[in-house]
């Protein structure tokens, strides 16, 4: 059974007006559980709107899309809540980590509102930070992190509510070659562990990575071809 | 017309109902034709992100509604110093043909639209809008009313005239009184005490039985509650309001509104209305039980409505007992 799946998705921003755009056209697809999906193509060409919307971040302008054989496009915000917090880890090009506060405080923060006892949410937190090989910087300040500890901390946040997706946008834009090739490394552990992974990216050493096991190539809103890793 | 703040505030608030009602019917016409959640169409997903907007603002502007009734039976007590023969709410909405239909509207209107709030909010605690469209559908039915009551409302605020000499509640309630409203002076206090008491234990019985499970007991806890609000309204005229007044011939339902009341009236009508209307949308929502989607939904809710009805008619009954046993009249009674 798909674990994720699209039915004629189009997306228009500003609709009606002198500047309407269409992000997204009648995109169907479906997507297994357990797999690395890459939506690569040039800026513009929908990849982030796409993910936004497989991720319950936006809506359709039509089109449904069904996450674990549950209809989500027509879900009121209150529910859509839920399910992104439980179901989604995002990864994002800009990491958005909050300065001021340590790495763990960081990567614990999308599970606050889940009202979970803090110890556990700690130890949970100490964890994913460990297993990142970066526990010794958990109560470092993220204004103080290297770009790759960084990007480490925005994985474990992303990791903190247990999700079942991954979704990351451009995840190695700002990265130099031995980073992005570390970030693959936990990637990599992320799918042995059973996640699906989601990335929109245009980054060769992304989409072409043996670890792949689908590129899906985007062009003006559209999906206009697809390779599968062999 | 008299100009007050509390009368440009309720014919705005009564306009702006008015108008939101339309809007809201505009697209629950839509919904009522076109709702396909099985499709993915523009149509579709722009009538769902518009039907949380459109239930957002009619929540608003029912609750509202339900206020605006207490504000204009304070606006009528408040106005009545300006009218000659005025001694109270009663003698203000006698100034014209408009005052008393409009209250009675008013409170039809209050009802309705807090069953509405509670079937809305109830929709809105399922994921697939089971039932959308019988709150629009409903919607529809009340927003004729609503802008008739905002028609009557204007009418009757704008033929106030400050020369007008009007009746007393003495003459509108008092023995000898005569007209509809004025008919319930005359129903006999024994036989009322009698319904009044039979109402409301009906109701607590019948309120209890459904909370510990028998959901046959709900249907007959609603119609009891509804028909208890409209009992004890005649009650509190006929049986109930001379025991306050400690006169027998003094029946008026708004004096009790007044500073040397304590102001118990308004208790008396917050916890009626109260009552009556989570007990009457229990009824209502029990309709909707076999809906798969409200199985975990609709139980909650319906305990927590049955408990604020009771609890409310409970406060009622305490306020009537403790009118009566504070008073000084002693009415003997066949």
């Amino acid at each position: 059974m798909s674990l994720i799946v699209l039915n004629g998705i189009t997306k228009i921003f500003n609709r009606g007006r002198p500047d309407e755009f269409t992000a997204l056209s009648d995109v169907s697809l479906e997507i297994e559980p357990r797999g690395l999906a890459v939506f690569k193509g040039p800026s513009g060409s929908g990849k982030t709107t796409l993910l936004s919307i497989v991720g319950c971040m936006a809506k359709p302008s039509a089109g449904r899309v069904l996450v674990k054989g549950r209809e989500v496009t027509s879900l009121p915000d209150r529910f859509l809540t839920d399910i992104r917090r439980h179901t989604f880890g995002f990864i994002f090009q800009q990491l958005h980590l909050v300065r001021g506060i340590s790495a763990l405080e960081n990567v614990i923060l999308p599970a606050y509102p889940s009202g979970e006892r803090l110890a556990s949410l700690r130890e949970r937190g100490v964890r994913l930070l460990d297993l990142l090989g970066l526990s010794h910087r958990a109560d470092t300040n993220v204004e103080w992190l290297s770009g790759g500890e960084a990007q480490r901390v925005a994985i474990a946040r992303a990791l903190i509510n247990e999700p079942a997706i991954v979704i990351a946008d451009e995840p190695t834009a700002h990265l130099d070659t031995k980073l992005s090739l570390d970030f693959m490394a936990a990637m990599e552990r992320l799918k042995a562990e059973g996640k699906t992974i989601l990335f929109a990216s245009h980054d060769p050493l992304v989409y072409e990575s043996a670890m792949v096991d689908r590129v899906l190539e985007m062009r003006d809103g559209r999906i206009v071809a697809e390779r599968r890793a062999s | 017309m008299i100009v007050s703040p509390a009368v440009i505030a309720l014919m705005l608030g009564s306009a702006a109902v008015g108008l939101l009602a339309l809007y809201a019917s505009a697209w629950g016409v839509r919904i009522l034709r076109h709702w396909d959640l099985r499709s993915g169409s523009e149509s579709q997903l722009q009538l769902e992100k518009r039907t949380y907007l459109v239930s957002t603002l009619m929540a608003w502007a029912f609750a509202f509604q339900v206020g605006s009734l207490f504000l204009f039976i304070f606006t009528a007590e408040d106005l009545h110093r300006l009218f000659v023969g005025a001694m109270c709410a009663a003698g203000t909405l006698n100034v014209n043909e408009f005052g008393y239909p409009t209250i009675l509207l008013k409170v039809g209107n209050a009802l309705l639209g807090g069953i509405w709030l509670i079937v809305n909010y109830t929709d809105n605690g399922a994921s697939d809008y089971p039932l959308i469209r019988k709150k629009y559908a409903f919607l529809l039915v009340i927003t004729p009313l609503l802008l008739a009551e905002a028609v009557l409302q204007g009418a009757y605020f704008a033929g106030l005239k400050a020369n007008v000499i009007t009746s007393c509640c003495g003459s509108l309630f008092g023995a000898e009184a005569q007209g509809p409203v004025s008919s319930l002076v005359g129903l006999p206090m024994g036989p009322m005490r009698a319904a009044l008491i039979a109402s409301l234990a009906i109701t607590f019985v019948s309120g209890l039985l459904f909370r510990s499970g028998r959901v046959r007991a709900g249907g007959l806890f609603s119609v009891s509650s509804l028909a208890a609000f409209f009992i004890s309204i005649a009650a509190l005229v006929s049986y109930i309001s001379p025991y306050i007044y400690e006169l027998p011939t003094h029946h008026c339902p708004f004096c009790i509104l007044q500073r040397e009341y304590s102001y118990i009236g308004y208790f008396f009508y917050a916890s009626l209305l109260g009552g009556a209307i989570p007990g009457a949308a229990v009824g209502v929502l029990l309709s909707f039980r076999g809906i798969g989607s409200l199985q975990g939904v609709l139980p909650p809710i319906l305990r927590r409505l049955t408990f604020a009805s009771l609890f409310l008619y409970f406060l009622f009954s305490l306020l009537v007992v403790f009118s009566i046993f504070f008073s000084a009249l002693i009415v003997e009674m066949d």
